[in-house]
């Protein structure tokens, strides 16, 4: 559903992605982990068509990013870092909004509505200003934007980030729920939000795919923290190594 | 199309919650209608005083060379023209820059719609509040109509050539706010793009010959002063509507850029 092809971006000098590939399959909810800066969000947004790649080739439901953004468009729902509210409209009218720009049939529209503020738990919330909620409530609000007109792929730029631990389950629950139906690609900085949600994780680290491993391969001996910070300090000793290699080369 | 719709609905909604456009509105209202009664009090003045010469010289004349049209009305709408330019760069610095800060604009970016919908969407919401501060002159319009006989078409002209000129710094607003997630920055480039469009007008006076008439037919100023004679051309029409495209399409060139990067 999801396949990334040697994917390099460079912002200026920067390089944020380097030669980063690979696949999320049909109706897996993959956790895409790294630190602050590893490049999470600049993935997910090559993959959404919001940016475009210095190189590589990216594919999200069958068309390509670089070739084809507007059916790529179609067939994504994305919550971004922040999510993207209007502080002055109400949740109906602003959801209203997302379902016409979406370009859902607008007989399909009082049952997607109806269906996205149950699902996310905000039907008491319906008439309230976005502006006035709580940040967990707003949260609800993104994720429901992203997922209200069923799309095959939902993709969620750390989704739990600023809640507190009640709306953190609450959030992940809803997540959850989208397994199957729906592709899930989800990036956090959190490792025991991988373990919690997804089937599947990819660690991002300075812009190159370090790791992938199943969840259920973890073993009780080897924890994902245990295999993330081995994966980050193969890399730093390799820093390490190539610094002394410039050096040796200098002198 | 339809989805330029959606964006300008949305829009025109938040635009009419906002606290600062009805500020934007009032202060317009009030500055024109304490300009349209200066005016109208030194039109009287000067009616008077026509009317007091006729009678000495027995010259009846004296009252035919007072119009209501070019003394009273085209001011009204000249000192409209001159507000415009610093009330449009207010309403549209957030149009674009407010999406951007908010991060909005990442939702409508990875939505299946185009950039000419987000920028039409956006130009037809500020048309329709832009109509609304024309709207305040309909009063000024009543007193006028009512207390003499204006002629009506070089009224009409002059809200043309003022509708055609506030459309322009509208869409050079909606680029200004395309640039930047700052709408106080936002504001001073509209404002002095705008002033640019106005100044190659003086420049064109200092200067004689073929670039001196180039200078003057680029600036909007005598563009809508040939509008506010009564004056419509189809060099002027052109004029505006190229104006229009040229800055509806940077911005759209703008927005792509923010994706293309
Ligand atoms: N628009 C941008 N311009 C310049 N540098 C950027 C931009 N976006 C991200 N970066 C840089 O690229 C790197 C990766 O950022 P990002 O993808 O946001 O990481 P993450 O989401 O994993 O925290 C960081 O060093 C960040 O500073
Ligand atoms: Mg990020």
């Amino acid at each position: 559903m999801i396949k990334a092809s040697h994917l390099t971006k460079t912002y200026g000098p920067l390089t944020a992605l380097s030669d980063v590939s690979f696949e999320v399959q049909t109706g897996e909810i993959v956790g895409f982990l790294g630190a602050n800066g590893a490049g999470k969000t600049t993935t997910m947004r090559i993959l959404t068509g919001f940016y475009q790649p210095t190189s590589g080739q990216a594919w999200v439901a069958g068309h390509s990013v670089t070739e084809n953004p507007a059916d790529v468009k179609r067939n994504i729902g994305y919550l971004p870092e922040t999510p993207p509210l209007y502080p002055e409209m109400t949740v109906e009218g602003y959801l209203r909004f997302v379902l016409e720009l979406k370009k859902t049939a607008k007989a399909d529209r009082p049952e997607l509505l109806e269906w996205a503020l149950e699902k996310c738990g905000l039907k008491n919330r319906r008439n309230s200003i976005i502006g006035n909620l709580s940040k967990g409530y707003r949260q609800r609000v993104g994720l429901a934007q992203a997922v209200i007109h069923k799309p095959p792929v939902i993709i969620l730029d750390e989704p739990t980030v600023g809640l507190d631990p009640v709306q953190i389950i609450e959030i992940r629950n809803l997540i959850r729920e989208f397994s199957g139906g729906h592709t899930v690609l989800l990036s956090t900085h959190i490792l025991s939000e991988v373990t919690a949600v997804c089937q599947r994780a990819i660690i991002v680290h300075r812009g190159r795919i370090a790791h992938e491993q199943t969840i259920k391969d973890l073993s009780a001996k080897k924890s994902l923290e245990e295999v993330f910070l081995e994966v980050i300090s193969k890399d730093v000793s390799f820093e390490d190594e190539s610094r002394t290699s410039k050096l040796s080369v200098a002198h | 199309m339809w989805s330029a719709w959606t964006i300008a609905k949305r829009e025109i909604k938040s635009l009419f919650v906002s606290p600062a456009v009805y500020i934007v509105l009032g202060l317009f209202a009030l500055l024109s209608g304490v300009q349209f009664l200066l005016s109208l009090q030194r039109f009287d003045q000067l009616l008077q005083q026509a009317q007091i010469q006729a009678q000495l010289m027995k010259n009846p004349d004296a009252l035919a060379h007072i119009s209501l049209n070019v003394m009273l009305i085209s001011n009204v709408v000249a000192f409209a023209f001159f507000l415009l330019l610093f009330t449009v760069p207010a309403i549209t610095m957030r149009l674009l820059s407010e999406e951007k800060s908010q991060g909005t604009y990442e939702l409508l970016l990875t939505s299946p719609i185009t950039a000419w919908d987000i920028v039409l969407g956006k130009f037809i919401a500020g048309v329709v509040f832009f109509s609304l501060l024309l709207v305040t002159h309909a009063l000024f319009l009543i007193v006028m109509f009512g207390y003499g006989n204006p002629e009506p078409l070089p009224v009409l002209s002059g809200y043309l050539g003022l509708f055609c000129a506030g459309v322009s710094f509208l869409a050079i607003g909606l680029f200004a706010s395309s640039l930047t997630k700052n709408q106080i920055i936002a504001f001073f480039v509209s404002l002095f793009l705008g002033l640019g469009l106005l100044m190659i007008g003086w420049a064109a006076q200092t200067l004689s010959g073929n670039i001196s008439k180039f200078l003057e037919a680029a600036s909007i100023t005598f563009q809508f002063e040939n509008f506010n004679k009564g004056l419509i051309t189809v060099s002027g029409l052109v004029y505006f509507i190229t104006v229009w495209i040229f800055f509806l399409s940077a911005t759209r060139v703008s927005l792509q850029s923010l994706t293309r990067s």
